[in-house]
């Protein structure tokens, strides 16, 4: 079966807020995926930013910080590591609607 | 997050490769990239210099939170302890693998990985090791200037005996004796049953054998200098001095004996001619037997004569003897450059087992130049990811050729005159090019 595609409408995108080369300092995974440990990126996964001005996966870096031998330091910088308070308010939402006609 | 190494490691190890640094090489079986081999090669005007040092590194699941473990292999058996920090039962001392007090902020990082361990590592594998000694660093009494000459000198040669000579001979099968050891029987593809594949656990996996042989041809002329300039310091039979660091096993023992190494190291170089020489008859059978691997190289051939027509380029493509396993490329020197007017014949040998084992290529005109050897092996790039395209070995060589201004680095120093030359004084690059231009002009004639 032959399906052509008329008509889409996306309707929201989103990144992250930050450079968009940034990789997660500890995984090494671009921003735009998630964590290893999840499925989808978004709420689900988000990132923490750190007053160094790092930043990771909230998953990767807690994962980090409560280890003993991690200090409370920042994997980047070896500064203490303080998140600042947008945390999961970093995304932002883009929503503008893109009406497509294929046809 | 059980998974969580496995991406970080593959990354990182696709990474590296790509990046392809000409000193650092890693490898893993497909199956097991927990398990991972590193080659560093060891750097310009150190004893160290152009030594393959073998390391395996052991990825748990707690990677990147926890540091892999860190072995060196390299140590001729657990006999040969070849730096302060490099210990002969294998133990790599360093701040960042937590195998070393470190002051703060040298301990292990999730930011830290495969790469920045290996550069770790290669910067233990200074000019003057002894100070990497605790308590040596600043140790400058005459009797320690004694000393860190002495290290330095045993040190060069158990790098030529141990990382190169042994490692090369062990490749090519070449014995104590000098005797080179019939090859294995090399299995024909097509009698090959299913059942009797061989399982790759059982196979010694030995990743940088190939890449190895190949640096060997390129930097054997700095090993017969280091050889030459060992014999004017010390003499056969001298034993190697004890530094006081140095404890009952955990030490590196043994006599200067350049002579022999300087023999093994020429019957090193004559078995790995013959190796590429032998090549083309079994070329010869695989051509008749049709094999993938000569079918396949036919075709580039065509292909690659095909290109040159269609963008007018200038050089001609042929087999030698219709052996699509050797091919000749006549090369005609770029217009306006240093090479103007030179006309330069260049044989590339492929192996049966390409591109596993890559091609040896080889000027068979004498030509004076920083990135070819004084035995006519060109020192050049071909990207990993396109290793089985032929032409991007002939593209690359030629680019290494008719490059203009090429960064500085060490790691091509394939001529040891030439570079020493090229990279000298506004007067020697003079001389370079009055050098290079001469063995243009006589290539003509």
């Amino acid at each position: 079966m032959k399906i052509k595609i008329k008509k889409w409408n996306a309707v929201a995108t989103w990144r992250w807020d930050i450079p968009e080369d940034d990789v997660c300092g500890i995984c090494q995974v671009h921003f735009d995926g998630t964590c290893p440990a999840c499925k989808y990126p978004g709420d689900d996964c988000p990132l923490l930013s750190g007053k160094c001005g790092h930043n990771f996966h909230m998953h990767c870096i807690l994962e980090w910080i409560k280890q003993d031998s991690a200090k409370g330091q920042c994997p980047m910088c070896r500064q203490r590591f303080e998140w600042t308070e947008q945390t999961n308010e970093t995304s932002m939402m883009d929503t503008t609607s893109i009406p497509l006609d294929t046809q | 997050m059980a998974d969580q190494s496995v991406f970080r490691i593959t990354k990182e190890l696709s990474e590296l490769q790509k990046n392809s640094d000409l000193s650092l090489a890693v490898a893993c079986r497909d199956v097991d990239v927990r398990n991972v081999k590193a080659l560093i090669i060891g750097p310009h005007d150190t004893p160290y210099e152009f030594g393959f040092f073998e390391f395996s590194f052991k990825f748990n699941k707690d990677y990147p939170r926890k540091s892999p473990q860190v072995t060196a292999t390299t140590t001729n058996g657990g006999r040969c302890r070849f730096n302060p920090n490099i210990y002969s039962n294998g133990r790599v001392c360093l701040s960042i693998l937590g195998t070393w007090r470190g002051e703060r902020g040298e301990e292990w990082s999730a930011a830290q990985g495969l790469e920045s361990i290996l550069l770790s590592i290669q910067s233990l594998m200074s000019a003057n090791p002894y100070e990497n000694e605790p308590g040596f660093e600043d140790a400058n009494e005459p009797a320690d200037k004694k000393h860190q000459k002495d290290y330095v000198q045993k040190i060069r040669h158990e790098t030529l005996r141990i990382s190169v000579i042994q490692r090369l001979e062990e490749y090519l099968g070449i014995g104590p004796d000098g005797v080179v050891a019939a090859p294995a029987t090399t299995k024909d593809d097509y009698d090959l049953d299913m059942d009797v594949i061989d399982d790759d656990s059982s196979v010694p996996f030995e990743p940088f054998k190939d890449l190895c042989k190949r640096r060997f041809l390129w930097y054997y002329d700095s090993y017969l200098a280091a050889i030459q300039k060992g014999k004017e310091e010390v003499k056969d039979g001298q034993p190697f001095v004890t530094m006081p660091f140095e404890g009952s096993t955990n030490t590196m023992e043994g006599k200067f004996n350049y002579t022999e190494l300087e023999r093994r190291l020429r019957n090193i170089k004559k078995a790995l001619d013959d190796e590429a020489e032998a090549w083309a008859a079994e070329g010869l059978v695989a051509k008749a037997k049709e094999t993938t691997v000569a079918v396949n190289l036919q075709r580039q051939f065509e292909q690659v004569v095909e290109s040159f027509k269609r963008s007018d380029t200038p050089h001609n493509l042929e087999l030698a003897d219709g052996n699509p396993f050797v091919w000749v490329l006549t090369y005609f020197g770029k217009p306006m450059t240093n090479l103007d007017g030179g006309l330069f014949r260049i044989r590339f040998r492929f192996s049966p087992r390409f591109p596993e084992e890559q091609p040896r290529i080889k000027f068979e005109t004498r030509l004076f130049h920083h990135r070819i050897s004084p035995d006519g092996t060109p020192c050049y790039f071909a990207p990993l990811s396109r290793r089985e395209d032929a032409k991007s070995h002939i593209d690359a060589v030629i680019e290494a050729l008719e490059e203009e201004n090429p960064p500085y680095d060490p790691r091509t120093l394939v001529h040891p005159e030439a570079f020493k030359l090229y990279w000298g004084s506004a007067e020697d690059r003079r001389m370079y090019n009055r050098r290079l231009r001469r063995s243009v002009q006589q290539s003509m004639e």
